[in-house]
């Protein structure tokens, strides 16, 4: 059996006394979208920012393609194809939308096809990749997510790590979002996903986890139904 | 006529301080340093002019701006294992460099000083209107504004200068765009370190007479520049520099002959007032969607 593209295994991390997670072991295929929801402190950015080298795991391993990344700095893990999109819609927000988005073709491994992806980012947010030339600060906050993600996209990812996306937009931009997510998993790349919100990450992803208190306590399945005594079980324990 | 007079070796000053305000700001933006060796890299660059006395022009300005760089470069290294300590310390430690060096100069070469004799025929004058303007005051402010808009040029236009704004303006969201933040910040020391050798080059000229607090005295007025302007950022942080090298020109010649040892105090004054009334500096704006560098 092909070794997953993103492989965490038993993956702990800790600041301090305070273990965030603890043990988690969580696969994702090219081509495929990881849901991970729980409740606020479950440590699900914890994750994320382990598996991108922003803060280094107290224990367990990641792997790329069968080899260990842990250690690397972040720099390297992004050139080496795992892109984050955190929370927050971390643009530049003094810089030009351009720019923003030639940020993230410099951090392409492979300057190759650059002008395709240019195209691609264009047709999926095109409100965005119109204003080139506008001050990425004076976006609305939904432009700045679709300029995160797309400036994200530009490096040409096989992981993209999304944290929160649809986190304060109205329910038109995330239906653009979520469909613009649709067609990268269509190009093959992996997602790992988190959410706060369970339904709109069982809708979208192969498969959702439910993380409480840095471990993964539930499994749902794509279009698994919410049965709401259930869910405030593994949310809450 | 003195008042224009004056704003001419003002400006020029002031151009000076803004290239060395830069400088500081540039290393300051990437890595929330504050290199008060600064003043040394000119220092070294003087020194660098003094040894190489009676060798082609050429010669001397490009092993200047080579010991610049390089002693630059060295402090970069030199500060590495600063990057997790706290600011604080960080300080004390780049003080000790500037002292260090300082001291170090002064047992090798002693207080007395020495003439570098370096382009001194550019300061002759030539008048114009009834004004008196040196050579060094036009070649100053050329070779001054070229330099300043050239690393504007390389910020705002060129790859590097865009990964070195990103790493400035947000470090961690740089990184996970693969930005090499290593090499980026070696890149802002470089560069810092060009700008200081042309200053050097520039105020040798000015003020031959090469002693061991030649950059230090330079280093202090601009880094108090880089403060009233805007720490954080580079535009107002060289804007800073010039208003302050400009107001010292210009108070000297305001202030009546025997109130000029009050120059300082009445700057210092200026300067309290401006952190007072603007604590985030004078040419900062609103805080939010600001960029450092």
């Amino acid at each position: 059996m092909p070794e997953p593209l993103l492989e965490i295994r038993g993956l702990s991390v800790r600041y301090g006394a305070v273990t965030a997670v603890e043990g988690v072991d969580l696969s994702v295929d090219a081509g495929e979208v990881i849901g991970l929801v729980g409740a606020n402190g479950a440590g699900k950015t914890s994750l994320l920012l382990a598996v991108t080298g922003v803060v280094r795991p107290h224990g367990g391993d990641v792997l790329l393609d069968g080899a260990s990344i842990v250690g690397w700095s972040t720099e390297r893990i992004a050139r080496a194809g795992i892109a984050l999109v955190p929370e927050g819609r971390h643009v530049f927000s003094s810089f030009t939308v351009e720019e923003n988005l030639r940020l993230g073709l410099l951090g392409r491994a492979d300057p190759a096809g650059a002008d395709d992806d240019l195209a691609w980012v264009r047709e999926l947010f095109p409100v965005v990749v119109e204003r080139a030339d506008e001050f990425a600060g004076h976006l609305s906050g939904g432009q700045q997510q679709m300029l995160v993600i797309a400036r994200a996209l530009l490096s040409r990812p096989r992981v993209l790590l999304l944290d929160e996306p649809s986190l304060g937009l109205a329910p038109a931009v995330v239906d653009t979002v979520f469909s613009a997510l649709e067609r990268v998993r269509e190009r093959g790349v992996a997602i790992l996903l988190v959410e706060q919100r369970a339904h709109v990450a069982v809708a979208f992803a192969d498969r959702t986890h439910v993380m409480r208190g840095g471990k993964l306590v539930m499994a749902l399945e794509r279009g698994h139904g919410i049965d709401v005594d259930e869910m405030a079980e593994a949310y809450f324990g | 006529m003195i008042y224009l007079q004056a704003f001419v070796d003002a400006v020029a000053l002031g151009t000076l301080f803004a290239l060395v305000a830069m400088g500081i700001g540039l290393v300051f933006g990437v890595i929330r340093l504050v290199n008060f060796a600064h003043g040394e890299l000119l220092t070294a660059g003087a020194y660098a002019l003094l040894f190489t006395k009676g060798m082609p022009i050429v010669v001397r300005i490009v092993v200047s701006l080579a010991v610049v760089v390089a002693l630059s470069a060295v402090m970069e290294v030199i500060y590495r294992p600063l990057r997790t300590v706290s600011p604080a310390t960080v300080l004390i430690a780049t003080f000790a460099i500037s002292f260090l060096l300082q001291n170090a100069a002064l047992l090798a070469f002693g207080t007395q000083g020495e003439n570098v004799e370096f382009l001194t025929e550019l300061n002759k004058a030539f008048v114009v209107g009834g004004l008196r303007i040196r050579w060094i005051t036009v070649v100053g402010l050329a070779v001054g504004g070229l330099t300043l808009a050239a690393t504007a040029w390389v910020l705002r236009r060129t790859d590097v200068g865009l990964q070195m704004r990103a790493a400035a303006a947000d470090v961690q969201m740089a990184r996970l765009l693969g930005v090499p933040v290593r090499r980026v910040v070696v890149m802002a020391f470089l560069v810092a370190g060009l700008l200081a050798g042309v200053v050097t080059l520039v105020l040798a000229v000015q003020r031959p007479l090469i002693t061991p607090t030649f950059g230090f005295q330079v280093m202090i007025p601009a880094l108090v520049g880089v403060v009233v302007g805007g720490l954080d950022r580079l535009v107002p942080a060289a804007l800073g520099g010039f208003a302050v090298g400009f107001a010292t020109v210009m108070l000297s010649s305001l202030l009546p002959g025997a109130q000029r040892v009050f120059l300082n105090t009445v700057l210092f004054v200026l300067v309290i007032t401006i952190l007072l009334v603007k604590p985030d500096g004078l040419f900062v704006g609103r805080r939010r969607a600001v960029e450092r560098v």
